[in-house]
């Protein structure tokens, strides 16, 4: 018998052994978002991965959430490709939150009579912008992704270093993903409420509820001065804290639709504008 | 330094202009009062006849050896923009002007040489200080290379007069007078030679030795360029009609080259058996040369090309050559920022408007306008790339979204709660598209964030404009 036993702490001194749950060592990009960064492993968004925000509706904050990012990378003279918008990014908006537009590249969904390829189109548009080098960070818009689609982004955002944001909708999150970050965005009672539903190197299911900025809900006064974080693992007993955190867990009103139906449709219509 | 480019300038110009060229300076003219010889070196390629068998033959073959003659005066083209051609069998090329760049008259021989010897072993090579004698000393086959008039005189003189290719009568008369070499020629007084041989002799045994002005003809640059090829068998496939094509663009490679330009527009046509061609034209963001990267965007154009028939040919035609532009490197430009990634970026434009079309692809700007739907612009990516959005920063009080709709939708008055703040904007009145709307921010059923407004025009209607992504 081997009398010296390894205890936890000495394990990753072998090579080849990684701990679940270690930050591996990667590029991030801080989201601007103190609360989200605590969250997200490395502090920030993963650069040279997949992130994929997946929500049902438009209007609850899925733009506002990486654009402190995306402002600070345009800034810096790289550029924003997003592919497929499916509706018009509104270009004074964009500019008063700090985005650069002259390094912002849009490239559209095509016209209708091409409808029937435009998945492919985007995916291939998505992948050379993801691909090329001066790209900061690529967004595309997916209605349905297979999973070597998204493997096959993966593997662009890799080999470009770029940052690959893809917008699913939440029903996706059934599905597998080899995405290093996923998250579910709902409105919440006082902000947006973020699930993480997957983060590589990091602690997944945890639930955060950010205040809205002010560029995308137009009052200052829903500002919160704390953010409530309620981590995944304490989701059954969570106990209210005593600094009077909100716990939203608890009080997360479930996505019901009315007994007509969404008034607002579900999905934006694909045209061309 | 100064003197030197002055004196090239000027050489130029008289080459150009086809005036005899001046002496160059005040002491050359002195220790020479009657030479012309300047810094001017000529290189004669001579191709020798005897590669042809009888006479039948030959006269077959001069309309076929003169085209074979103006492509190889093309393909020298590459050496220096001077050459003449002087049928049937010689061209000239000025190459004292390409003699830096090829790192001297060695180097260049030598690899022309190379070069030659691949297509045109028989060709034989002579260089003098001025054209005349070049091409007798490449006729004569006398290949060592001749910078200085002294040498050019002795050298010259040796040769046979059977070389300078004179008319029967004269050749007769020379015979006659027991006249082998050329500088027996020259030892004769000069009235007598004219009066017996004429004075177009006189003068040409002048040409020879640099007593007199020379000018040639210089064989101009074609304008367009275009070009053809047959496919070996009836082709569909547009992986195969990209290899043929490839052909055509490493022609067109060679053609920009020599005129150091480039191309923006390409004019394809591809032939059918019994049919009309397919004709599409190929337009870059900006002109490129390089056969590569024009193959990999005509790759997406092929692709989407409807075909009606197999095409059995490729005809390539540009009708301009623009001028390339001297790109120069930032030599701490951080990497991703700009330099080498503004070209990747131009590339990446490329691709994607050969893909996807040219309207799919652009910028936002915005605009000074108060209604919502007109404060923002789409910018094409045109010729030039994207361009910087110069409008003004309006100083928004209030709030915007981050999605407008491209029309605004009705929604019911039940699916949405506004906030009570409201915002009017009434504009638009001078161009008939006038607006008058009360904004206001709303909560939709699922707590998503909305901008609404209850058009004042027809009241009791509301619509969805935008959503606070």
């Amino acid at each position: 018998m081997i009398s010296n036993v390894h205890s936890a702490a000495t394990l990753p001194e072998f090579p080849g052994i990684w701990r679940g749950g270690e930050t591996p060592a990667a590029v991030t990009l801080a989201s601007g978002f103190a609360e989200l960064d605590a969250v997200l492993p490395g502090g920030g968004w993963p650069v040279g991965a997949l992130t994929e925000i997946l929500s049902e509706h438009p209007g609850t904050g899925e733009l506002s959430l990486p654009l402190p990012a995306l402002g600070r990378l345009s800034r810096a003279g790289r550029w924003l490709i997003w592919v497929a918008p499916p509706c018009i990014p509104y270009a004074p908006t964009l500019r008063a939150a700090g985005l650069d537009l002259a390094r912002l590249l849009i490239v559209r969904r095509p016209e209708a009579a091409a409808q029937a390829s435009a998945p492919k189109e985007a995916l291939w548009a998505l992948e050379q912008a993801l691909r090329f080098p001066g790209c900061g960070a690529a967004l595309g818009w997916l209605e349905r992704a297979s999973m070597r689609v998204l493997r096959r982004l993966q593997l662009a955002a890799e080999a470009g270093g770029s940052w690959a944001l893809l917008y699913r909708p939440a029903h996706a999150a059934e599905q597998p993903s080899p995405a290093a970050l996923r998250l579910l965005l709902r409105a919440g009672e006082h902000g947006w409420r973020i699930e993480i539903l997957k983060c590589r190197g990091g602690r997944h299911g945890a639930v955060l509820e950010l205040p809205r900025l002010a560029h995308s809900c137009g009052d200052r006064t829903e500002r919160l001065s704390t953010a409530s974080v309620a981590v995944g693992a304490q989701r059954r007993c969570a106990p209210a804290t005593p600094t009077g955190r909100l716990d939203v867990v608890s009080a997360t009103p479930s996505p019901s639709f009315g007994p007509h139906g969404p008034a607002v449709p579900r999905r934006l219509r694909d045209e061309r504008w | 330094m100064s003197r030197r480019i002055a004196a090239r300038a000027r050489r130029q110009l008289a080459l150009c202009l086809e005036v005899p060229p001046a002496t160059r300076q005040a002491p050359a003219r002195a220790m020479a009062p009657r030479s012309v010889i300047t810094d001017t070196l000529w290189l004669a390629l001579h191709l020798p006849e005897d590669t042809l068998q009888g006479r039948d033959a030959k006269r077959r073959a001069v309309a076929a050896d003169s085209t074979r003659l103006v492509r190889l005066a093309r393909w020298s083209q590459r050496f220096t923009p001077i050459v003449s051609l002087v049928p049937p069998d010689g061209l000239l090329l000025e190459i004292r002007g390409s003699l830096t760049l090829f790192g001297g008259l060695d180097r260049l021989l030598a690899r022309l040489r190379r070069a030659l010897a691949r297509h045109h072993p028989e060709a034989r090579l002579a260089v003098a200080p001025v054209p005349e004698a070049a091409l007798l000393l490449a006729r004569a086959g006398r290949t060592e290379p001749i910078v200085d008039g002294a040498t050019l005189r002795a050298v010259a003189g040796s040769i046979a007069v059977r070389h300078l290719r004179l008319d029967a009568a004269r050749a007769e008369v020379l015979q006659r007078l027991g006249i082998r070499a050329i500088a027996e020629c020259l030892r004769l007084p000069r009235a007598d030679l004219a009066r017996r041989l004429g004075p177009d002799f006189l003068h040409l045994l002048d040409r020879l030795i640099g007593g007199r002005p020379d000018p040639r003809a210089r064989l101009a640059l074609p304008d367009q360029f275009e070009a053809e090829i047959e496919l070996p068998w009836a082709e569909r496939d547009a992986g195969r009609l990209l290899l043929g094509a490839t052909r055509l663009l490493e022609l067109l490679a060679e053609y920009l080259d020599r005129r150091r330009g480039a191309s923006e527009r390409l004019h394809w046509r591809l032939r059918h058996e019994g049919r009309p061609a397919t004709e599409f034209t190929q337009g870059l963001l900006v002109p490129q040369h390089d056969p590569r990267l024009i193959a990999r965007l005509l790759a997406e154009l092929l692709q989407r090309q409807p075909l009606p028939a197999a095409v059995i040919g490729i005809v390539l035609r540009v009708d301009r050559c623009i001028p390339r532009q001297v790109r120069h490197a930032d030599a701490f430009a951080a990497p991703g920022t700009s330099g080498q990634s503004g070209e990747d970026f131009t590339e990446l434009l490329e691709r994607l408007r050969a893909r996807l079309g040219a309207d799919a692809i652009g910028t936002l700007a915005c605009r000074a306008e108060h209604r919502p739907e007109h404060a923002w612009q789409w910018r094409r990516c045109d010729a030039g790339g994207p361009t910087a959005d110069e409008s003004p920063a309006s100083q928004h009080s209030r709030h915007r979204p981050l999605w407008l709709l491209p029309e605004p939708r009705p929604l019911s008055r039940a699916a949405f709660t506004p906030r009570p703040e409201r915002e009017r904007i009434e504009s638009g009145w001078w161009d008939e598209q006038p607006i008058s709307r009360d904004y206001r921010i709303a909560a939709g059923r699922h707590g998503e964030r909305l901008w609404v407004f209850h058009d004042l025009q027809r009241p009791g209607h509301w619509y969805l404009h935008g959503y606070f992504g």
